[in-house]
């Protein structure tokens, strides 16, 4: 009885290490990007990233338009202002907010259960784009100037959700998806 | 005392030695195993090709930087290689992080005729390439990056 107290005893600081292990790796949150050629002999591009890693490495990095894990935003912003635009958003009920319908494209921005949801299909091209972004990534992403995306602050506001699907595009070149789950793989 | 129950002078001498030698063949063998080893293996798959296979103790390479003189390896940094200065709090940073992650593959691009892979295991970072040409290996201990990249950052000053 004494040796098999003892022994049941000598396997707690094991099992203690080996859930402290698991819950670590489970805790991980990986982003996934796969970049699939549709071209006969087009290649396949897969890359996986820990969030935490990105959230480390991403305000080092001091080039063109990231620096200090933020990005500008290009094009005809002025005027706008991105975070009152949100704030009115985010208290308004799901519902969808831009719709256009043109002979060559579709665009359609909604609110739904929690996420800012773009799809635009574009006819010419068969382009497909798919952007699901939670609410509160997408406030943490407006969360800097008002002409640049914080990175890293979208990156830890993204954390704490299970698996999500975020971006897809499909056009008759490629396929890019990228989505965010606690597997270090791709598959 | 009586001298006859002494120690010889020269067998003392020898244990000294032996003992100075276990030391060294002990530190030995811890700095190779917190290092690691640098492995490249190349192999050229045309006909008679060559076989290359270079096995560095991790431990050399800070080493062999000390013996390059400061002012060379800083004058090299900011000058001709002035890239690699700016990116060497980022080579930093990602190599303290990568040592954080868990194992598991982190770049992997396939095409008709290249597969590349870059993937953790253990505390080692490994590139595989497979092309038309050559097979290359290459697996090189994370704290070995990280500590060549924080001697190369402080030749060159602060960030």
């Amino acid at each position: 009885m004494k040796r098999v107290l003892i022994g049941a005893l000598a396997l707690v600081p094991i099992w203690a290490i080996a859930a402290t292990v698991a819950r670590a790796e489970e805790h991980t949150r990986w982003i996934h990007v796969r970049v699939v050629s549709k071209e006969a002999e087009g290649e396949t591009v897969r890359v996986n990233v820990p969030v935490e890693f990105a959230e480390q490495v991403l305000p080092a990095i001091h080039s063109h338009e990231l620096q200090d894990g933020k990005v500008k935003i290009h094009g005809n912003v002025e005027g706008v202002d991105f975070k009152q635009l949100y704030e009115a958003i985010r208290n308004t009920p799901d519902n969808e907010f831009v719709t256009v319908q043109q002979k060559d494209q579709n665009i359609r921005i909604a609110k739904e259960n929690g996420f800012l949801t773009i799809r635009v299909h574009q006819t010419k091209d068969s382009e497909d784009v798919d952007i699901k972004v939670p609410m509160p990534v997408v406030s943490a992403l407006l969360s800097s100037g008002s002409d640049e995306l914080d990175i890293v602050a979208g990156l830890k506001a993204l954390k704490s959700y299970g698996d999500t699907e975020l971006v897809t595009v499909r056009d008759k070149d490629q396929t890019v998806h990228i989505w965010l789950d606690s597997k270090n793989t791709s598959e | 005392m009586d001298s006859k129950s002494r120690i010889p002078v020269w067998l003392l001498c020898l244990l000294a030695l032996t003992a100075v030698m276990f030391a060294g063949v002990v530190y030995a063998g811890v700095a190779m195993y917190q290092d690691g080893v640098v492995d490249v293996t190349v192999r050229e798959k045309r006909p008679g090709g060559n076989n290359i296979h270079i096995i560095v103790p991790g431990v050399l390479v800070p080493a062999a930087l000390h013996l390059v003189p400061k002012e060379e390896l800083k004058q090299q940094l900011r000058g001709d290689s002035r890239e690699i200065e700016e990116w060497l709090p980022v080579a930093r940073i990602a190599a303290r992080e990568l040592a954080r992650i868990p194992d598991g593959p982190l770049v992997e691009v396939d095409d008709h005729h290249d597969h590349v892979r870059i993937f953790k295991r253990g505390g080692v970072l490994v590139v595989d390439v497979d092309d038309n040409q050559d097979t290359v290996h290459i697996s090189v201990p994370i704290a070995l990056v990280r500590s060549v990249a924080d001697n190369l950052q402080v030749s060159v000053g602060p960030a």
